[in-house]
Order: structure tokens, then sequence, then C-alpha cells
């Protein structure tokens, strides 16, 4: 029993002075990590990440058409495959700028008047046989679209004056009928 | 609550930078080698910090990783360890004062093997199951080695200092048992 107690009372003292003696302190700074935000592996990854989706909203954004003629694109997705003549040829030609007594350029597919983002507009889809189907919206009332051309949502799209001065929506699925459609809407006749 | 990888890295080191660095620097006998040790092994004990079995033995975990560390990055220390050189040990901060001076000194002249279970016994109090962990070795053995250190510790200090170096500089680490790298 005495020898126990000795020997607990040894190392107490041992224990005590050993915790003296051997005294580290607080660890020191150079063994913690702090990594500057900019290196940090998910600030890195929200950078790229934000110059990305900026980049790709940035294109999207450039190269968007005009209010109007995305709901010209729009309307023409949904009625590409109607058919029929529902308006006078020479009401849609008077409209379209062109002489009403000369018969309707192409081969027309579709003829009739219909609502554009709540504007009244005139859409011909006809046939070139040295381009392709062709889309043309001519509107009702005066409306302020620039001449300029692009691609959205599959599709080529561009706006050009008409003969009488109004500017006029060609929407096709090919760059070349859209060549032929202005030569034969917009230009003066040769 | 939610805590980055470097957080919890800092709160590891917070937490068992003081029993780790009394450990090494008494293994070692020098506070600037025991610095480096230390720092090696929280580098490398997080780097394999998945390899951790059960948390509850997450100190036994770290004193094997600095044991080996000390062999493995500092081939000197393991000089240190098995010549108890004098000069090293007067490293101690508080070695002035004459009880703790023999404690630090008594210490130095031990086995090491002695002086591992006695820096886990007497720094951190640890349970005989977790020595055995951190020393890997049965429990009945490190009772046993623990008995044996005891004794050795209190003839160091009572036997007068008898330097290797000075009674006979090749059988130096004649008595002294070297740790065995496991």
């Amino acid at each position: 029993m005495s020898h126990r107690n000795t020997e607990d009372e040894f190392d107490l003292c041992a224990r005590a002075e050993l915790s003296l003696a051997y005294e580290p302190g607080e660890a020191p700074a150079k063994l913690f990590r702090n990594t500057p935000w900019l290196s940090r592996r998910w600030v890195q990854t929200s950078c790229v990440l934000a110059l990305v989706a900026s980049t790709v909203l940035g294109g999207v954004l450039a190269v968007r058409p005009p209010e109007l003629v995305r709901g010209a694109i729009e309307h023409e997705y949904y009625e590409r495959t109607l058919r029929g003549s529902f308006m006078e040829a020479s009401t849609l030609l008077s409209h379209l700028g062109l002489e009403s007594s000369r018969p309707v350029p192409g081969y027309p597919q579709l003829m009739r008047p219909c609502d554009i983002d709540g504007k009244l507009a005139y859409h011909l889809t006809t046939f070139f046989e040295k381009g392709g189907i062709v889309t043309v919206f001519a509107f009702d009332k005066p409306i302020s679209l620039k001449e300029e051309q692009g691609w959205w949502n599959d599709v080529y799209w561009q706006v050009v004056t008409s003969r009488d001065g109004r500017p006029l929506v060609l929407i096709s699925e090919k760059k070349k009928a859209l060549a032929v459609a202005y030569r034969v809407f917009s230009l003066p006749p040769a | 609550m939610f805590l980055t990888s470097e957080a919890r890295y800092n709160q590891w080191v917070r937490d068992h930078y003081r029993f780790l660095m009394r450990s090494a620097w008494a293994l070692t006998g020098s506070r600037a080698v025991a610095e480096d040790v230390v720092q090696d092994c929280f580098t490398n004990a997080w780097k394999c910090r998945d390899q951790l079995r059960d948390a509850l033995l997450v100190r036994p975990w770290l004193f094997q990783i600095m044991r080996r560390s000390i062999f493995r990055h500092l081939p000197p220390c393991s000089q240190l360890l098995e010549e108890g050189d004098e000069d090293r040990w007067g490293e101690a901060p508080d070695a002035g004062i004459d009880n703790r001076l023999d404690v630090v000194k008594a210490l130095s002249r031990i086995a090491p093997i002695h002086r591992e279970v006695l820096v886990l016994y007497y720094f951190d109090d640890m349970p005989t199951a977790q020595i055995a962990e951190a020393l890997e070795i049965a429990p009945g053995t490190v009772l046993s080695r623990l008995a044996r250190a005891r004794e050795a510790l209190k003839n160091a200090m009572t036997t007068p200092d008898q330097s290797p170096k000075a009674a006979n500089p090749k059988s130096g680490s004649h008595n002294v048992t070297s740790i065995k790298k496991n």
C-alpha cells in the first residue's frame, strides 16, 4: 500500500515537473492554414463559372433579334406546316409593297392575316425554286424595325425595307432563300 | 456547424499541438527539431486522415505518425534519442530549477522505449489501451513497460550522472534500447 502511495506521489511530481519543463505554448501561426480568398478552389471555380455564364449570356444577347422578330419566328414555327389561302392575293401584295395586279412571287403555300404580339400582320409563306421556303411578314400599322439580319432558334431572319418603304420580316431555314426573297421584296424591279 | 477543410485542419492543430509538441520535444530533446517533426506530422496525418478508424484514437494515431516521422524524415533525431546528449537536453526551458532539471536529465538518460511510454503516460495521462495503440504493442506490455520505465526514471534521478561519453564513448548506447521502427 505504502509502495503504491509512493508510486502515485512520484508520478504526480514527475508529471508536474515535466509539464512545466516542456511547456510548448500555443501553436505557432505557421502551422495554421490560411489560404488567400483568390486561391481557394471554390472561389476560382465560381469565377470561371461566372465568366463562362456571362460570356454565354453576352453571346445570346448579342444575337437576340428584336421582340417583334422573335414573335414572328415563334409564329412561323407553329404555322410551318399550315397550307392555304385565307385572304385576297391582291390585298396581301399591296401590304408587301408589290403591285397588286402581279402574281404572288414563288409558289405560295400560305396567305393569311395573323396576330403577332398584338399587332395585325400579313403572313405569306412561299417557295422559291432557287432558294427554298420563305415566310414574309408585313405589318398593318407602322412599326420601327431597322434593317438587320441574324440567326435565332434555328432559322435565319432578316428585316428588309419593302418597295414602298415599310419594314418586312423574312424568315427561312436556308440563308440562300433569304437572299432570293430580299431580291424579290426589297430591291426595285430591274 | 459546417466547417471548411481548412478550418477543420486548424481546429485539429489547436486541439493536438500541445500534446504532440511536448511529446516530440521530450523524445527528440530539441525544441527546434520537435517543431519540424510536429509540422511534418500534421501535414502527413491530414493527408491520410481517412485512415483514422476511430475518432477517439486520434492522439495515439497522431503519436504513431509523429514517431515514424522522427525516423523517416529526421534521421539525426534517432541519434538524439539513442545518445541522450546532455547538451541538447539542456535546452529544456526551466532547466535551472534543480528538481525539474533532475527529471528532464533523468528522462534523457533512460531508454527511448521507456521514455516513450512515460511521455504518453505523464503528458497526456493516456489510458493503457490508447498507449498500446500509440506504441503498437499489447496492453499488458504497456503496464510492464510503464513499471520498468518508472523504475528506470527513479534510478536515473537518484544515481549520479555518468555520462556515457565521459565514461566510455564507444559504449554510449550500450545500455540504451533504441526505438524500433514499426
